[in-house]
């Protein structure tokens, strides 16, 4: 089958920029870094059940600039991925379709996002 | 013209499309508690003392219930991730290496954390 014949999904770069499509690409990025994230995380607590020198390695790390903001930003997307995922999920029990709707259960999902992210911080 | 290996192939994928997005919802709703349980928890986790964050995974449920999350979690990382390999990487070659690389690191973590828990009940 020739590759160049079949047709193309529209292409993120050739859309104007709005909150549905940013919001789209970050469930992806979002899902994509907390991967990284779980597995660093595994790692780390496989290494706290190890030994304790390896964890304080591992501490090293949590503990400097890099492992801060890694951590916050860890906390974050999953937050964010979590809430995006509840309106991912209704769309796909077939609510929420009409564009007023995307919009509103968007801006919603990134206050609730932000809301959760501070909660988790400051309890 | 499409062989009869192709269609074999197209319908295989088919199936696979479906439980893939069952999976993929499945494990969105089993990770809904416990993700929540485990932010909760992660930043007083951090702050303590190396012997205590030891004692606190070995705590009876929350033992299990890491168990549980990153058990879930590697699989819906790994439904998750094929859908982006498959949509941004168009070298095949590449595409394979990726998912069996991704596939050896979530079959890694899923093993190991049930040998843990197994290991954990004999040893108990």
């Amino acid at each position: 089958m020739n590759k160049k014949i079949k047709p193309l999904s529209p292409h993120l770069s050739i859309y104007k920029p709005q909150i549905t499509s940013i919001m789209s690409i970050s469930h992806r990025l979002s899902g994509i870094f907390q991967s990284f994230g779980n597995v660093m995380i595994f790692m780390f607590f496989i290494l706290i059940l190890a030994e304790e020198k390896f964890y304080n390695l591992a501490m090293f790390f949590f503990n400097s600039y890099l492992g801060i903001v890694f951590t916050f930003l860890y906390i974050f997307s999953l937050c964010y991925h979590i809430c995006n995922g509840i309106r991912h999920l209704v769309w796909d029990l077939g609510y929420g379709f009409e564009l007023k709707n995307v919009y509103i259960s968007g801006y919603a999902t990134i206050a609730i996002a932000l809301i959760l992210n501070t909660l988790v911080w400051v309890l | 013209m499409i062989t009869v290996n192709k269609q074999q192939e197209i319908k295989s994928k088919k199936s696979s499309g479906l439980s893939h997005w069952w999976h993929q919802k499945l494990t969105a709703i089993l990770l809904l508690p416990i993700t929540v349980w485990f932010i909760g928890n992660f930043p007083s986790f951090m702050s303590l003392s190396y012997q205590e964050k030891f004692n606190w995974i070995y705590n009876k449920p929350n033992c299990y219930l890491l168990a549980f999350f990153f058990i879930v979690s590697s699989y819906h990382m790994k439904l998750g991730l094929t859908v982006v390999i498959e949509d941004y990487i168009h070298n095949e070659n590449l595409k394979k290496i990726l998912s069996i690389f991704i596939s050896v690191i979530v079959v890694s973590i899923i093993s190991i954390t049930l040998l843990l828990c197994l290991g954990k009940n004999v040893g108990v």
